[in-house]
């Protein structure tokens, strides 16, 4: 019962680095799919698609610092908070990468054939972002009252 | 998901507001091989029930149009893309049956023998009301029939175009990356590629004013 525990534990440790990556890759390769169909249809404002398309990589970041934050010795006492802990943020984490990607997708498609709306459109992928935000701040916080 | 397909097609203005299309055959046609195979086989199937332009009418027969719906529901196609092909069908359907009637012509006793889609039986059975009772359903019906009396062929097509285009842009608006999205842009090009041939010369002397026009501007 013990090792199970201690199991979630290691889970929770691990858990929002992986899911931030995983979704950090989703988002990329949405955002990177949309800059590169993007680059057939314009003459310029390459780099600006590209710059778009890495937007949803601060959620490994993110991820990095959650597990860092993390208590490293685990023990059977703090095993069932990491776990809620980890797993939860990092299932923020993954999906508003997922989600942040589709947002610069479709602001690259929107920006691709009006360049003048290229700001603007971005303000869903920076709202997203902010949620994002919101789920590490709290994971760090709550991390800091585990046992 | 077609993120890089989607992206790499340009806006399709509305087809009365355009003047060229925004993209040519060749180029719509290499951008179309990122498409999956079984999708593409979906829309080849799918496109000569849903085309256009007047070589309709050339190529097609009453049973080898029967004989390209059969292939197209063999390729298994997704819920949108069947549903705008038996709404296409259909509107084609309700065009032919308001023809018909002023001549006096009525179908024939075996109904599944002269239309496609789930209204025949229905047009079978209502012949003599004025819109088959269909006129709640498809609203666009007394319109287009008034058009169609009038002999405003333009009018008329003007109508059904403008039914299919709301409904496919409301079909990529909802799922934007998606092979409906991709759906709904070619058979928007097809629209608009027909629209603008319809009056060739017509297009010619505009074309022409407009060089003027810039010319005119660029010299003064």
């Amino acid at each position: 019962m013990e090792l199970t525990i201690i199991t979630l534990g290691w889970i929770g440790l691990y858990a929002p680095l992986a899911l931030g990556a995983v979704g950090s890759m989703i988002g990329c390769l949405r955002g990177g799919m949309a800059a590169c169909g993007a680059m057939l249809e314009v003459e310029t404002g390459f780099g600006r698609f590209v710059g778009v398309a890495a937007m949803p990589s601060s959620q490994t970041i993110y991820g990095i610092v959650v597990t860092m934050a993390l208590p490293t010795a685990i023990s059977p006492e703090n095993s069932p908070g990491m776990f809620a802990l980890g797993v939860l943020s990092g299932i923020a984490l993954l999906v508003s990468a997922m989600s942040q990607g589709a947002a610069c997708a479709a602001a690259i498609n929107a920006s691709k054939s009006k360049p003048e709306v290229f700001g603007i459109s971005l303000a869903p992928a920076a709202l997203i972002e902010g949620f994002a935000v919101f789920a590490f701040v709290f994971a760090l916080v709550l991390a800091g009252r585990l046992p | 998901m077609y993120y890089d397909l989607v992206c790499s097609l340009p806006h399709l203005p509305y087809f009365e507001e355009a003047d060229r299309l925004p993209i040519t055959p060749l180029r719509l046609n290499q951008r179309m091989k990122r498409l999956g195979n079984d999708h593409a086989d979906q829309l080849r199937a799918a496109r000569p029930l849903v085309q256009w332009s007047a070589e309709r009418f050339k190529d097609q027969t009453d049973l080898s149009l029967d004989a390209n719906y059969r292939r197209f529901q063999q390729t298994a196609p997704s819920p949108l893309l069947h549903e705008y092909v038996t709404f296409r069908l259909t509107q084609r359907l309700l065009l032919a049956a308001l023809r018909m009637r002023p001549l006096g012509k009525k179908p024939s006793a075996d109904y599944r023998r002269w239309g496609l889609g789930s209204q025949v039986a229905s047009i079978h059975q209502h012949w003599d009301a004025p819109y088959f009772q269909l006129e709640y359903r498809f609203t666009w019906l007394p319109d287009a029939s008034e058009r169609l009396a009038a002999g405003d062929a333009v009018g008329l097509e003007r109508i059904l175009m403008g039914t299919c285009w709301r409904w496919l842009t409301r079909v990529s608006e909802s799922s934007m990356f998606s092979f409906e999205s991709v759906m709904a842009f070619l058979f928007k090009w097809d629209m608009l590629r027909a629209w603008l041939a319809f009056d060739s010369p017509k297009a010619k002397i505009q074309f022409s004013a407009l060089i003027d026009k810039v010319t005119h501007v660029a010299n003064s």
